[in-house]
């Protein structure tokens, strides 16, 4: 879906964990998950910046391999602070999601 | 004594130099619309640099890293950091670890705040 950069900016860096919480992976690979989910709007900049976050941070181990062409790229893992944060972030979207999720309905007037 | 690190001073500075350099020639390597969207970042990163800028060369590197991948893999560079390539730079400023201008002026003015309100 289109125009979605925006709203998900925030919440980004909880879906970035979540997806290499399943398997090690690069940049480029998560931009394509992100797009196949249908968030067109990505680029891999984007992420780049995400990825340079998480890593300030001490989320992910990162691993520099050779990659069949051209430069190394650069691996990324979960490590144990980062299962802490994406547990944290499912927390956290959980509570938005749901209390969202009310105003829409209008089930917040009913106190 | 004092000589003596004086002249080491300036050897870490001419080693630094010739890393750069030697750095600064794989953009020469990359196609010249990377080239120039690079150069262009990089300019705008400067802008923002606190102190003699060193801590910015790093990620300045890791950028290079990220363009080479990016043309390796032949992706139209306005397509690899999208067409608000200012925004890819603020954000790229944001993430990095470098002392910038504006960390700088925010830190200070949280000082001041903290200073003055404690004060009363």
């Amino acid at each position: 879906m289109n125009g979605t950069t925006e709203m998900l900016k925030g919440v980004l860096e909880g879906v970035i964990l979540e997806i290499i919480k399943r398997h090690e992976t690069y940049g480029y690979e998560i931009t394509n998950n992100l797009q196949e989910h249908g968030f067109e709007d990505i680029v891999e900049g984007t992420v780049y910046t995400i990825l340079l976050r998480l890593e300030k941070k001490n989320l992910v181990t990162v691993t520099k391999k050779k990659s069949t062409v051209g430069p190394m790229r650069k691996f990324y893992s979960l490590n144990e602070a980062g299962e802490k944060e994406l547990d944290l972030f499912w927390q956290r979207w959980t509570f938005i999601s749901g209390q969202i999720e009310k105003l829409k309905e209008g089930k917040d007037d009913e106190k | 004594m004092k000589n003596k690190n004086v002249i080491n001073y300036f050897k870490q500075v001419h080693a630094d130099k010739v890393e750069y350099n030697k750095q600064m020639a794989r953009l020469k390597e990359l196609p010249s619309d990377y080239q120039i969207v690079y150069k262009e970042v990089q300019k705008f990163l400067w802008e923002f640099t606190a102190g003699d800028g060193m801590d910015m060369l790093p990620p300045m590197l890791e950028l290079l890293d990220f363009f080479e991948e990016g043309a390796t893999n032949n992706i139209p560079v306005l397509q690899l950091v999208g067409e608000d390539v200012g925004s890819f730079a603020e954000n790229t400023l944001h993430e990095m670890q470098a002392k910038t201008r504006i960390n700088e002026l925010k830190r200070k003015m949280n000082e001041r705040i903290t200073k003055k309100i404690n004060k009363k």
